[in-house]
């Protein structure tokens, strides 16, 4: 493959690196996998780039791969891939396509609603969610040390969860229903 | 969402991975919904995390690496001193803008002086609104270390964190909340809430005091005499320094907004500050879509060149500003 072929498919990596990174993340549960499968996607993307029809947007044709793989590792059983029914699966492939329509030349720009809604979270909600997510803690390393039972603590992260999504749905960035089970 | 599905869930996203997929086969078409949306949220904010830590541009270069020849980022980074990269100029600092607006004003020949007067007045007033932004601060450039002087070793720069990646949240004048990312800025946070300025960063407790200009040095611009608050002050070591365009309508924003160009060429090396600056702004409303901090000067120990880019317009609680809301660990108090 020459230069230009590998420059075109880095910037394909950059525009949709974010986006897969959230896919991944809703499909499993480990950073390690993340950071693994994300690889091994981009590289099967990169043998199989011939195949992707340039007049279509890349991102579901990536996610699309990204599905594959998620499946293969877990029917290998390597990883422990989290609720992947196939209906499941395809409900979150309908949320990432919702947020794809939005606004925006960028992923952050599509997405930016996420900070907004984090922003938008009760003092409590607010604290727990970032110490989660932007510390990187995990939820027994929280209860920890704000001296909370892992069982609260975990209930906490999920309310704060909960009322991001209907943040986000009121915003338009997820869809209040999805339409797989249909 | 029925509490065994809530559970499976919780069990997935924050305590024991396990496979559940079986348990879950026949969710009724809402707890579908929610489970999906929940998992996505998850996936959204893992996501968000990453891009704070800056692992995004690693996992990138390990894909170019796999398959031969490395990124062009990386190898940009690897060539010292760097062009600029894909300049992406999307905002700026609400108060800089409005004071380089003012300095327009004054400055400017007649003809666009007359027609920037609206949006002008409009950008003032905006600026001394106490409304929230929230603003991304984002390095375009550095100086390699052959070009810094002597007084500014790359060590002290370490030190003191870059804002790289940080995110700015302003309110009028004198309220602001910079958060550093933990990658580049050591995860320092530091603000004020109008009554008194703060700052603190890992493993080290809340420094807080009476001088609402404490912890300001730690803004992009500020100890260029390009302040992001308190405009009024500088504005008079401002308006004489820069050579000013202005090119009414020159641009289209990504919500179809008309936005001007200002852009300022510094007169004298004699003055503080970057030696150019962008600005792209929406005359209607006042609203400053980009602004770029190009050449700043190297002795300060900053980078080269900083965007800064709106982000957010959200509100924010008053208590946002008060470093209590943001030190979840109940960190020391020391008063400086």
């Amino acid at each position: 493959m020459n230069k230009r072929e590998r420059t075109v498919f880095e910037i394909h990596v950059r525009e949709n690196a974010s986006m897969l990174t959230a896919y991944l993340g809703s499909l499993l549960v480990d950073k390690n996998s993340v950071d693994d499968l994300f690889q091994e996607v981009m590289i099967e993307a990169w043998r199989r780039h011939d195949d992707c029809d340039l007049s279509k947007p890349f991102g579901p044709w990536l996610r699309g791969i990204a599905s594959r793989v998620v499946m293969a590792e877990h029917r290998r059983g390597n990883k422990v891939p989290q609720l992947l029914s196939d209906e499941v699966r395809l409900a979150i492939s309908e949320q990432f396509e919702n947020i794809d329509s939005k606004a925006g030349d960028t992923w952050e720009q599509r997405a930016a609603a996420v900070r907004e809604c984090i922003d938008a979270l009760s003092v409590d909600g607010k604290k727990i969610v970032l110490q989660r997510y932007l510390d990187g803690q995990s939820a027994r390393e929280i209860a920890t040390r704000r001296e909370l039972q892992i069982g609260v603590c975990k209930k906490r992260l999920q309310r704060a969860r909960g009322q991001l999504v209907q943040c986000l749905q009121s915003r338009g960035l997820l869809l209040s229903e999805v339409l797989s089970h249909e | 969402m029925n509490e065994p599905i809530e559970e499976i869930l919780r069990d997935a996203v924050d305590g024991v991975p396990r496979d559940s997929s079986e348990r879950i086969e026949s969710l009724e078409p809402a707890a579908l919904s929610q489970v999906a949306s929940e998992l996505v949220v998850h996936g959204l904010l893992c996501e968000l995390g990453d891009r704070d830590r800056n692992q995004s541009e690693q996992r990138i270069d390990r894909v170019m690496d796999a398959i031969g020849g490395g990124s062009t980022q990386k190898r940009r980074r690897h060539a010292s001193a760097g062009k600029r990269s894909l300049v992406k100029i999307t905002s700026s600092l609400l108060a800089v803008a409005a004071a380089l607006a003012v300095i327009a004003f004054l400055a400017m020949p007649k003809g666009d002086l007359l027609a920037a007067v609206a949006s002008v007045e409009t950008m003032i007033s905006a600026s001394l609104e106490e409304a929230d932004r929230t603003y991304r601060v984002h390095v375009v450039d550095k100086y390699a270390p052959a070009e810094l002087t002597s007084d500014t070793p790359v060590e002290v720069q370490r030190k003191n964190g870059s804002v790289n990646d940080a995110t700015l949240i302003v309110r009028g004048l004198d309220k602001f909340v910079l958060i550093h990312s933990p990658v580049w800025g050591a995860g320092r946070v530091s603000g004020c809430d109008g009554k008194q300025s703060w700052s603190f960063r890992s493993g080290s407790p809340v420094h807080v005091s009476a001088d609402l200009s404490q912890f300001r040095n730690s803004l992009p611009g500020n100890q260029n005499d390009l302040p992001m608050l308190n405009i009024q002050k500088h504005l008079d070591q401002l308006k004489a320094g820069y050579r000013l365009t202005l090119l009414p309508g020159s641009k289209t924003g990504r919500n179809g907004e008309t936005l001007s160009q200002l852009t300022g060429v510094k007169k004298s090396n004699e003055i503080r500050g970057p030696q150019e600056i962008e600005i792209w702004f929406d005359g209607s409303l006042g609203s400053i879509h980009w602004m770029l901090l190009d050449k700043l000067p190297r002795e300060s120990g900053e980078p080269k060149s900083i965007l800064l880019e709106l982000v957010g317009q959200s509100a924010v609680a008053d208590e946002f500003y008060a470093f209590q809301f943001h030190d979840a660990l109940n960190r020391d108090v020391v008063s400086d």
